[in-house]
């Protein structure tokens, strides 16, 4: 459930016409909380969400040329 | 050397270091134990602060180094093809005792044919520069970690950056509509053989050779463009970290959101500090180990022993006898994290993380290096640690 958690996560900013947030809107946020990070990682996945008090920063970036799916077009 | 001027920087990496009035010039070949090295702009800072020590050293070694792109210098290490333009190196304390690491180094003069290159750094692998580059008695030796950073003007209101927005940024230019990154002449890179560019493709997905943008040929070049850019929202360029922490006055850099991450982070636990602790425990994507590349014997040691010397010294191991100064805090001091320090490790130009236990851990040196509170006790030999544990840099390291 934290793995599908975590992929939402990881994707959710990426759909295209769901944000609506601009870039510079971006803020700083005092780490990732619980719900969202792992306490003991092992993988890279984990690695790079691990549980930490260091400072992130919380960014829904507007992306128009993302595929609905999501994925990255190839570059022209 | 954290904090000084762009202008500063320019003049140390080199930009304006060799004048027509220097009336005599030394010349390389005549300096006191050389070693002659062709090496990427982003180690420059730390060749100034160890060139310094080492010729203060009781046995003295020189640094003669010029700068260069990673895959050139590869190439030309290899092929043995000698350095063919004047060099750089840092005075002693008795030659110039008003010298400072921020100023720019000596030149010297090559003599006829050259110099061969004894000593080569590159911020990639050979691999990373694709397929030709026979090592024949060359071997590659890893050294600290540099991250690398994108940085913005100070007046930027912009403070993170994903590595889906750069994707587009970098590999789409004005096409890729990321506001405010949409307008190609503020847009700064290296030119495609750059070791920096190389290693900022490898982990967004955009090849060297398919950057949009301006490809400026010296890190320097990038600092003084991106901190003077007239459109401040719209400039954003990529650097070392170690450039970057030398310029922190005339730059600001981008929280980095990686593929797959919830949030972005700075190679720092917070913007303004020095700990690189998201780069040591995995959450700060972008960085590399430093390469250098030295002829070796048979067993695949360096053939040159004033190279093995520095070589051990830029890899954090024991040196005999002595240098005399403290080489670990110098690297630490200028940006790069030694191996012994990292929690993590990665295959590759941008591999996937694992975690990493080092032979001999420095952590607690780190922390306390870079003005931390460690959670070791002090030591001065492995007899005052506890089971388990090793005395290292003057810190009980290594136990569960």
């Amino acid at each position: 459930m934290r793995w599908l958690t975590l992929l939402l996560a990881a994707g959710s900013f990426a759909c295209e016409g769901e944000t609506s947030v601009t870039p510079d809107a971006a803020a700083p946020d005092m780490g990732v909380a619980a719900a969202e990070c792992f306490a003991d990682p092992t993988t890279h996945v984990e690695i790079i969400n691990a549980c930490t008090d260091a400072t992130s920063v919380s960014k829904t970036p507007v992306t128009p040329l993302l595929r609905e799916d999501g994925t990255l077009p190839p570059l022209p | 050397m954290r904090t000084s001027t762009a202008a500063a920087a320019a003049v140390a990496l080199g930009l304006a270091c060799i004048g027509p009035a220097q009336a005599q010039e030394t010349a390389c070949d005549a300096l006191e134990n050389p070693v002659y090295m062709h090496v990427g702009s982003t180690v420059l800072p730390l060749l100034r602060e160890l060139g310094r020590a080492l010729r203060d050293a009781p046995d003295p070694i020189t640094l003669v180094f010029v700068d260069g792109r990673s895959c050139a210098i590869m190439d030309g290490i290899t092929s043995g093809t000698p350095l063919a333009v004047n060099l750089t190196y840092v005075p002693s304390t008795a030659e110039d005792a008003a010298w400072t690491p921020d100023m720019a180094p000596r030149t010297c003069a090559i003599p006829d044919g050259g110099l061969p290159v004894d000593l080569a750094h590159s911020d990639i692998y050979p691999e990373s520069c694709g397929a030709g580059l026979e090592l024949g008695d060359v071997a590659v030796f890893t050294g600290p970690v540099l991250p690398f950073v994108f940085v913005v003007p100070p007046a930027s209101s912009q403070v993170a950056i994903t590595a889906e927005e750069a994707y587009f940024v970098w590999g789409f230019g004005n096409a890729g509509r990321v506001a405010p990154w949409t307008d190609e002449q503020f847009l700064f890179s290296r030119p495609n053989t750059s070791g920096t560019k190389i290693t900022f493709g490898a982990n967004i997905g955009v090849p060297a050779a398919r950057w949009k943008g301006q490809q400026l040929a010296k890190t320097g070049d990038v600092i003084n463009a991106v901190s003077s850019a007239v459109n401040a929202e719209a400039a954003i360029g990529i650097v070392g970290g170690a450039n970057y922490d030398a310029n922190r006055d005339a730059l600001k850099s981008l929280a980095y959101q990686a593929y797959g991450q919830q949030a972005a982070w700075y190679p720092d636990s917070t913007a303004g500090g020095f700990d690189k602790r998201n780069v040591r425990d995995g959450h700060y994507l972008l960085w590399g180990p430093s390469v250098f590349l030295a002829r070796v014997d048979g067993a695949g040691a360096p053939t040159n022993p004033r190279v093995d010397r520095v070589l051990r010294m830029l890899q954090s191991r024991a040196v005999e006898p002595d240098p005399g100064f403290d080489p670990t805090g110098i690297i630490v001091d200028e940006g790069f994290i030694p191996d012994c320090a990292m929690q993590v490790a990665r295959d590759g130009q941008a591999g996937d993380l694992r975690l990493y236990r080092p032979e001999a851990p420095c952590g607690c040196f780190f922390e306390a290096r870079v003005g931390g509170a460690p959670a070791c006790a002090a030591c001065e030999d492995d007899g005052g640690c506890a089971d388990g544990e090793r005395c290292t840099l003057g810190y009980c390291e290594g136990g569960e």
